[in-house]
């Protein structure tokens, strides 16, 4: 199989239900898959319209309503000319009326929002299947090419320590390998002995 | 195309050992194949069958979440930057979401039930003498605005377009 990356995107509408009822609190929040978390979560509709950048919070300790900015408020959204500042008028209407559990007005029904997810990536597997035999193709040989050469190089750098040991104790070598330094443990041992077993 | 390297090293006795340097036989060997295929008809490319792991993009913190100073478009944009510069990082829970302001007759008329396009490439059937994002939500005239604010069009700044277009695969497993 072959593997990339890949990159989808998806979208989610909040609208508000054409039959709400007083009493019916955040009608406007939704639930949508978390892939981070793997569960679902809740995303409430004043969380949404601060990140769409029209609206911030209040500084007011407690106070829950959004504060309207002037952003591109003469922007057009439609053939018919509703302005941007209209929209965030009946949107704030709508987060208020979901919060308060009142019904909302014909107007601030108008008000909706779009969530957009656009770079959600997975490694994706893909896979090539062929019909076997030469009806289908063939793998075509280029030009190629083999070199052989001789270099000299020094064995010492390359040799690992284990070989180097063996070198130091095979018969070539007319050199002996030093004592150890006696340690206390070997003089309780009759460390003369025991030393010159182990030497070559 | 595929190259091949061997490396070789001999050595003939144990005297060879002792000596201070020895002789050591470099081989090289390159060779250029390519799959070619006669009758497309015998292949069938299956693209994307399976997902092998998430990595990032599906969680639920807005853009504008994570950055601490600025107005809010200067920290979406500063988020919808960090997102696209940084594509491997993946230690911390990045942005995801966006949101944009729309009225509801947009989505009644059925401009936004399909599909929709937040950068500046237009969908197959925008494109025309106009060339206007209908399905982006408010429109023309709102892509225009979060565009200047929050540099949509920056989503596709260093794609490899011809890579797209070849299929050109990253790694192979298995």
């Amino acid at each position: 199989m072959l593997e990339r990356f890949t990159q989808v995107g998806e979208f989610y509408v909040m609208t508000c239900p054409e039959n709400v009822k007083t009493g019916a609190f955040d009608f406007m929040d939704i639930l949508i898959y978390d892939e981070e978390k793997d569960r679902h979560v809740k995303i409430g509709f004043r969380r949404a319209l601060l990140a769409t950048g029209m609206f911030t919070e209040s500084t007011t300790a407690g106070d829950l309503d959004l504060v309207v900015t002037t952003y591109g408020d003469n922007t057009d959204m439609d053939a018919a000319g509703t302005k941007l500042s209209s929209w965030k008028t009946n949107a704030k209407a709508l987060e208020e009326a979901s919060r308060g559990g009142t019904v909302p007005s014909a107007d601030a029904k108008s008000a909706s929002l779009v969530l957009a997810r656009p770079f959600i990536e997975h490694a994706m597997l893909s896979a090539v299947m062929a019909v076997s035999g030469g009806d289908t193709g063939a793998t075509v040989f280029g030009p190629s090419d083999m070199q052989i050469s001789v270099r000299v190089a020094s064995i010492v750098r390359r040799l690992p320590v284990t070989s180097l040991v063996l070198t130091l104790h095979s018969p070539f070598v007319r050199r002996r390998t030093p004592r150890s330094r006696q340690s206390k443990g070997t003089f309780a041992f009759n460390t003369h002995t025991y030393i010159h077993i182990f030497l070559p | 195309m595929p190259s091949i390297h061997t490396h070789t090293y001999t050595f003939s006795s144990p005297e060879r050992l002792l000596t201070p340097f020895v002789p050591v036989i470099l081989s090289h060997y390159t060779g250029h194949f390519k799959a070619m295929v006669s009758k497309p008809q015998n292949v069938f490319v299956l693209r994307d069958v399976m997902a092998n792991g998430y990595r990032m993009g599906g969680g639920t913190k807005f853009f504008g979440s994570k950055s601490t100073t600025g107005t809010p478009f200067e920290k979406i944009r500063a988020d919808l930057q960090y997102r696209l510069m940084n594509p491997e990082d993946i230690t911390d829970e990045a942005p995801s979401l966006l949101a944009f302001p729309m009225l509801t007759s947009q989505y009644d008329d059925g401009h936004m039930d399909t599909v929709m396009s937040v950068t500046s490439r237009l969908l197959p059937w925008e494109t025309g003498t106009k060339n206007e994002h209908k399905s982006f939500p408010g429109g023309e005239n709102m892509f225009k605005f979060y565009n200047e604010k929050i540099g949509l069009r920056q989503v596709h700044f260093g794609e490899d377009i011809r890579a797209a277009e070849n299929m050109d695969y990253i790694s192979q497993v298995c």
